[in-house]
């Protein structure tokens, strides 16, 4: 299956998706040092992005987002990809600043479309996302 | 700019906003009046984006943010990681580095989160381009300036540049409420800053990146209570327009804040919903705590005062401490004042530094509980230490009473 979107930032990742159903914040939701979900808070507790496809609804929280993602890239500990129904600004400048790939404004909503554990490529330059169900 | 006319660093930041813009959906950019960076940047983004910069387009100001010299030089306390709790921190040769880019660029050394308290005062319409998800709230809801949600990356590139996508909070259609706030359930005649924390957060998580108006909070709302309901609204959420009926300039009536439209939606907020906030903020007993912690955001002049004012005649409980955020300007006049050194003699930390997101008698001491007024510090200090760090939340007074005892 494919999805058809709009380029946040370009490049091509592939990997397992996880789906994260709540908005989704760098500061706080990400340890730039492992690469996991560390607040025990959220439902993913644990959860391991690196490599990982990010698919998520939007961004939230703190305006640091784009700091966490750039450590998190020089620790090669960020999503492979992301993918979002709409991107706030904060996730859009996470993406650029930290150069992971993501599409948003799909033709399809994703969050109904993926399933954690589905394997996914996504060439964000086109804009597509290939969903291979697990 | 893009072309590299006006050298590298102007047009790596042209790039970044050129990207920014087309990812938004902006046609075209708009002028900024005023930024308000972070220090603190990982020293390469700094450098990259400032290379051949000689003057910035815009009136630029600081962030407070983690000071590796001041904590050092204070407190021993260092950090050989990049991370005090999550939020990343320059080392000390990388921030020295990064403060003199920063002189050199001869950006105003506010080092504050509130600058609307230090002579940063946005007019109405003024475009705001301010790292710091509070100040921006603050910027909207209280001076009717466009302050729309951006990032610490995005605000570094409009100093540069003087520009910024023209989109979302930019444009006035987009400016109109949407979600519209009841608070009829709850008795607001006794509320503190804790309580309009605790309803701030609430909202702000309910509400993600729509936004609200407060159809029927008192217009005599004063700067300190709209910091307190504002200020959470994105801590958990992304809520960045914020309308007061009779607070906010575009919002004389519910009709102007709702654009001459019916609500989307209406969330009337219960009691049940406060205490639920109140809750999840006070897992930690009174007797845990062993820091207080004010000032996130910073404080304000009248709360310096009403501190200095709570710590007469007490001294700090053994092991016990109390740190307050305050800007070096607020800090001036409060010491003129006299409130200072009623604070300094009590035994309290008082400091230019961010002291929830980044503080490192949490993040790196490990203190277990903290006391705070703050409803943006409590969840900072939850989802930062992975919830080793737990909080009791009350007004400033109680706080104060579980660390200090009489002299």
């Amino acid at each position: 299956m494919k999805l058809k979107g709009y380029t946040v930032n370009p490049g091509e990742g592939e990997g397992e998706a996880v789906v994260v159903d709540t908005p989704f914040s760098f500061l706080g939701e990400l340890d730039p040092s492992t690469g996991k979900i560390p607040s025990p808070f959220h439902p993913q507790f644990g959860q391991s992005l690196k490599g990982k496809i990010l698919v998520f609804p939007t961004g939230k929280g703190s305006s640091m987002g784009p700091v966490i993602g750039w450590y998190a890239m020089k620790a090669g500990k960020n999503p492979a990809a992301m993918v979002c129904i709409e991107a706030e600004p904060i996730i859009a400048s996470v993406a650029i600043t930290a150069n992971i790939p993501m599409v948003h404004k799909l033709d399809k909503n994703p969050l109904e479309m993926i399933e954690s554990g589905d394997y996914v490529k996504v060439d964000a330059t086109a804009g597509i996302v290939e969903v291979i169900s697990k | 700019m893009l072309e590299g006319e006006y050298g590298p660093g102007t047009q790596r930041a042209m790039t970044f906003l050129k990207k920014l813009g087309e990812a938004l959906g902006a046609e075209k950019m708009a002028r900024v009046t005023s930024t308000h960076i972070l220090a603190g940047l990982p020293t390469e983004i700094l450098e990259q984006m400032t290379e051949g910069v000689t003057k910035t387009k815009t009136v630029v100001s600081l962030m407070p943010g983690f000071d590796p010299i001041y904590w050092r030089e204070k407190y021993h306390l260092v950090s050989d990681k990049e991370t005090c709790g999550s939020v990343s921190l320059a080392n000390e040769k990388d921030y020295a580095k990064n403060l003199a880019i920063l002189k050199k660029l001869k950006v105003l050394p506010t080092f504050t989160c509130t600058p609307y308290t230090v002579g940063i005062v946005p007019r109405r319409s003024d475009v705001c381009i301010w790292s710091g998800t509070s100040g921006q709230n603050a910027a909207n809801s209280m001076f009717g300036a466009r302050a729309p949600r951006h990032s610490v990356t995005t605000s570094l590139a409009s100093s540069v540049t003087g520009v910024v996508p023209y989109q979302g909070l930019l444009k006035p259609e987009n400016r109109f409420a949407e979600l519209l706030i009841n608070t009829e359930e709850l008795s607001l005649n006794n509320f503190t800053y804790a309580d309009y924390g605790a309803l701030g957060y609430y909202v702000g998580r309910v509400a993600g990146t729509r936004n609200i108006v407060f159809e029927d909070l008192p217009n005599t709302l004063t700067l300190e209570q709209c910091k307190y309901l504002t200020s959470p609204l994105t801590t958990d959420g992304a809520c960045t327009m914020c309308h007061i009926v009779g607070v906010t300039p575009e919002a004389p009536t519910l009709e102007a804040a709702l654009g001459g439209k019916k609500a989307k939606e209406v969330l009337r907020v219960r009691k049940k919903d406060m205490q639920d906030v109140r809750d999840m903020f006070n897992d930690a007993s009174g007797n845990e705590v062993k820091l207080a912690v004010f000032g996130c955001p910073h404080l304000t002049i009248l709360e310096l005062r009403e501190l200095a004012s709570l710590l007469e005649n007490r001294r700090m409980k053994e092991e016990a401490q109390l740190m307050a955020g305050v800007s070096n300007i607020t800090y001036a006049m409060a010491k003129e004042a006299g409130y200072i050194d009623t604070i300094v003699k009590a035994g309290a930390i008082l400091n230019n530094c961010c002291v929830s997101g980044s503080n490192p008698l949490v993040h790196i001491s490990g203190v277990s509980a903290v006391a705070t007024n703050s409803a943006r510090a409590a969840r900072f200090f939850h989802t930062q230490t992975a919830g080793r760090c737990r909080t009791y939340y009350g007004d400033m007074e109680s706080c104060v009473n579980l660390v200090t005892t009489a002299d």
